[in-house]
């Protein structure tokens, strides 16, 4: 019956809409309840919230060269947005992503200041490069992780210290172009860097642009994590992990190596969002490269929701905001400094994710009540 | 440079009182924050918003003391004082955004803490420059002098060393101190860490573990903003942007380093202003200062990776409780 197996096929389509749809009321609630908030902010203090949005918006998408940037900007946050959405898929909490990020992009610049082969040879090299040694930053919290069970925040925020403090030493006193007053490493070979869209795609741009081909690797990669976690075992055993270890160990997955794995994983995300970074725009390592895409990372994976296709549009938005700030900045005389305290909001709103879920689960627990009285002593009696 | 001459360089700065000086004067954010973050994360609330309460206290302690000498009418004296209080009741105020996440909404702990640091980040950048009109930094206020206590400061050696501080950096000292005594022999200090070890027992016998979380949290919250005050009103004498620069994450490494003990916070802290005062004379001792910047951090994975004796966090830190 072709009716009812349209039905049937509607009504599916109608639920994973709804499924997608509720999954982004949160975060959409949040960025809106954010944007009041600072609206809020903005008049207390006298500022013209309204001129200081338009200003906002006008500066991070009105215009080929504005939409550029706003893009330039959300690639490093869609690589950092991954590492930390992937780990996040398996219960942890890589706070360290910047300094993965800074030493994976020295590493990676490194290479590439020292060697000119043919660019097919030398892009995927440093690639390679950067994410091996981002993930080789990772290794020591995944490693702590498994064996004395020392919480990653600590640890992974203890090598991004060190990461950066490493790499600032490596550039000031080993990298450093003897020609700049910067403290930057030499440019790295032509055949090192990525090509800018309008080089490969000269029918898309109307004036020469630096948004580079690292755009279309952080698409292939948000993609490519999306299929790791949902179509293959790996994926599967990660997010078992991530779910509930106790059960995982219990079916047959090891928690100590997958831990190991996602942070590994992490932290090559983050590597390369360095070293694509290096490769693609600025050509050298300068020290403190990293406006934080880091800690940004956490916010854009928070707001998508850990879902790797999520981190796009998320890592955007960070990018506009950036972006935007300016023209708030310029067009209203609003601090720039708005945008961090928006990127706070948003974060805590989302989660504290009670705030939404209270209707609904006063509703469950009324439910609960009614099924059983007992439910909670023997709740309590396994705990102890 | 010949061994004798290199050993005779790192026997001079070990002798001088400025070392130890410096060393007491560095570690005293440090030390209050990582106290804060002991009493925290023992009613069982992980702190990463340390940073941000430091920095918020940093921004209300230099607003407080400039307003208190510029519009209230106080001495150039009494100004400070004015704005350690209301850095310390902004602390507070600031902290409990994190207690009510992380208590109340049963939020993430961690993740309510990056938000809050970035908002502290935000919001005191944002408000410098709506208050007083420039990007960066407050204009000077009124701050702390050294107090040089009667008969102790002539002591040779000691008494510069101990005895000549500003006053926060006394107050380190001794809230380490009682910090030590009310979390290990006071009824109050065993239900917070009841709170944090293992919430339902407390809970069964009566002690509320809502209430001992948002005790332990508005601890750090005042701490925090004390030693943010120590940074604007007494290590310089003006709020500037971004001003504590990853002393909150420095000193989550000092709590950890010292086990989440009050004492052992105060000791870590004091560990890691020494190697700090070392880099004030980097190029004496020719040592790059990133590596001297990096021994916290390499410290405190050392002891996580258990080789100085295991160091166990709270049992049910970063739990939300929930009474069902």
């Amino acid at each position: 019956m072709p009716g009812a197996a349209g039905g049937a096929r509607r009504r599916r389509i109608f639920v994973a809409a709804k499924r997608v749809g509720l999954s982004l009321m949160q975060p959409v609630a949040s960025v809106i309840i954010a944007t009041v908030i600072g609206g809020v902010v903005m008049a207390a203090f006298g500022f013209d919230p309204f001129s200081g949005y338009a200003g906002l918006f006008r500066y991070a998408f009105l215009s080929e060269f504005n939409f550029t940037v706003t893009v330039l900007n959300s690639i490093p946050l869609i690589f950092t947005g991954l590492a930390v959405a992937f780990a996040f898929r398996c219960g942890l909490f890589n706070i360290g992503a910047e300094g993965q990020l800074m030493v994976g992009s020295l590493f990676a610049g490194w290479l590439g200041t020292l060697i000119s082969l043919p660019m097919v040879i030398t892009v995927p090299l440093l690639l390679i490069v950067g994410a091996v040694t981002g993930a080789l930053w990772a290794l020591l919290p995944g490693i702590l992780k498994a064996t004395t069970g020392a919480h990653e925040v600590i640890t992974t925020m203890m090598m991004s210290w060190i990461g950066l403090y490493l790499t600032s030493y490596l550039v000031k006193n080993v990298l450093m172009d003897p020609r700049t007053t910067l403290p930057a490493s030499n440019l790295i070979s032509e055949q090192a860097r990525l090509l800018t869209l309008n080089r490969v795609l000269p029918f898309l741009f109307r004036s020469p642009t630096r948004l580079h081909l690292g755009v279309v690797l952080a698409v292939l990669a948000a993609v490519f994590i999306w299929y790791l976690l949902t179509r293959t075992s790996l994926g599967f055993e990660v997010r078992a992990v991530g779910s509930n270890p106790f059960a995982a160990e219990a079916g047959g997955v090891s928690v100590r190596r997958n831990v190991i794995v996602a942070l590994l994983i992490s932290g090559a995300l983050a590597g390369l969002g360095g070293t694509v970074e290096v490769m693609g725009l600025h050509y050298r390592v300068y020290d403190h490269f990293s406006a934080g895409y880091g800690f940004t990372g956490i916010t854009v994976a928070l707001l998508a929701k850990n879902h790797p296709l999520g981190v796009i549009p998320a890592a955007l938005l960070f990018g506009a905001l950036t972006n935007g700030g300016a023209g708030m900045q310029l067009k209203a005389g609003i601090p720039i400094d708005i945008v961090d305290v928006l990127s706070g909001v948003i974060i805590f709103l989302v989660a504290a994710e009670e705030l939404f879920n209270a209707l609904k689960r006063r509703q469950e627990k009324r439910s609960l009540l009614s099924r059983s009285m007992g439910g909670a002593e023997i709740d309590g009696r396994s705990e102890a | 440079m010949d061994i004798g001459h290199a050993l005779g360089v790192v026997l001079d700065i070990l002798s001088a009182p400025s070392t130890y000086q410096a060393m007491l004067r560095i570690s005293t954010p440090l030390a209050l924050a990582a106290i804060g973050g002991t009493f925290c994360e023992r009613t069982g609330v992980v702190n990463i918003a340390l940073e941000g309460i430091m920095l918020v206290g940093a921004f209300a302690g230099a607003v407080f003391s400039y307003y208190a000498q510029a519009s209230w009418g106080f001495s150039e004296a009494m100004a400070p004082w004015v704005g350690l209080i209301g850095a310390v009741t902004t602390g507070m105020l600031f902290s409990l955004l994190h207690g009510l996440g992380s208590i109340h909404l049963r939020a993430d702990q961690v993740v309510v803490g990056a938000a809050l640091n970035i908002f502290a980040l935000g919001a005191t950048g944002f408000l410098t420059q709506a208050i007083f009109g420039v990007a960066g930094a407050s204009p000077r206020v009124a701050s702390f002098d050294p107090i040089a206590i009667p008969g102790l400061a002539r002591i040779p050696f000691l008494g510069p060393v101990l005895f000549n501080h500003t006053p926060i950096v006394y107050m380190a000292a001794v809230i380490a101190v009682a910090g030590q005594f009310i979390l290990f022999r006071t009824p109050l200090g065993l239900r917070l860490r009841a709170a944090g070890e293992h919430p339902k027992a407390a809970d069964t016998v009566g002690v509320s573990v809502y209430r001992m979380r948002y005790i332990g949290v508005l601890i750090s919250g005042a701490l925090g903003g004390l030693a943010g005050a120590n940074l604007s009103l007494e290590s310089v004498s003006q709020f500037s942007e971004n001003m504590t620069r990853g002393r909150g994450f420095i000193a989550l490494a000092a709590n950890i380093f010292g086990k989440w003990t009050p004492l052992g916070s105060w000791l870590s802290s004091l560990l890691f202003g020494f190697a700090e005062s070392l880099k004030l004379r980097t190029q004496v001792i020719d040592l790059p200062p990133e590596f001297i910047l990096m021994m916290p951090y390499v410290l405190t994975l050392v002891v996580l990776a258990g080789a100085m004796g295991r160091a166990v966090p709270p049992d049910a830190i970063g739990k939300p409780y929930s009474k069902q």
